[in-house]
């Protein structure tokens, strides 16, 4: 991403996360922010979200790196793609969460956007170890 | 000190649940309060901070799957 477009970033992130995000390889093709968030029941995880050459006009990945590995409600490894769960890959080392849709996402949304979207999401996740419905059952696809 | 707004994690799947389902009738609303970092419930006409960002609306933009 453009200096600029970073300053904007970190502005947001600054202001809604302080202190809980640093970015990595910045101006390098395998840029990245790594954030710490915790849940209303108060578990820790940790994001990576993954920006592309072109952020913001492309749709940024974001994976769970800790902990690892995530469990179904059954105690269950999650092992990759899963429509139910609304998990994209996982690679050993990392989740790919979805989020945004692709329609939705254009350069006016911010990595702050993202990050509630991954936390909605570690909340529905929750639930469906609390309950053992699937993650669908919470995120409106 | 402990926020009492702030949001159990069945509030909130139960509050997803009924979004998903069409059934919400937004009296109540989930935002996060960057104050806290958390989630909270602000009911109809409750005070939130400035900076509070509606939950209900990024979350009914619906996910990627």
């Amino acid at each position: 991403m453009t200096p600029q477009r970073l300053q904007h970033e970190t502005a947001i992130l600054e202001k809604y996360f302080p202190k809980k995000y640093k970015f990595e390889n910045l101006y390098l093709p395998n840029e990245l922010l790594d954030v710490g968030v915790k849940t209303q029941s108060g578990k820790v995880y940790r994001l990576n979200i993954r920006l592309k050459p072109d952020y913001p006009n492309s749709l940024p990945e974001v994976y769970v790196v800790y902990p690892l590995p995530l469990r179904r409600h059954d105690g269950s490894a999650i092992d990759g793609a899963s429509h139910e769960l609304h998990t994209l890959s996982n690679d050993g080392d990392k989740i790919q969460i979805c989020h945004f849709k692709p329609n939705n996402w254009n350069p006016i949304q911010s990595l702050y956007k993202i990050v509630l979207k991954a936390r909605i999401w570690l909340e529905a996740y929750e639930g469906h170890l609390r309950t053992g419905k699937p993650v669908d059952d919470y995120l409106n696809s | 000190m402990e926020n009492e707004n702030k949001a159990t994690n069945q509030e909130i799947t139960n509050s997803l649940e009924q979004m998903n389902k069409g059934l919400s009738n937004n009296s109540n609303q989930l935002v996060f309060d960057p104050t806290t970092g958390e989630f909270v419930v602000a009911k109809p006409n409750q005070q939130v901070s400035p900076d509070a960002t509606t939950i209900n609306s990024i979350a009914q933009d619906g996910f990627a799957k």
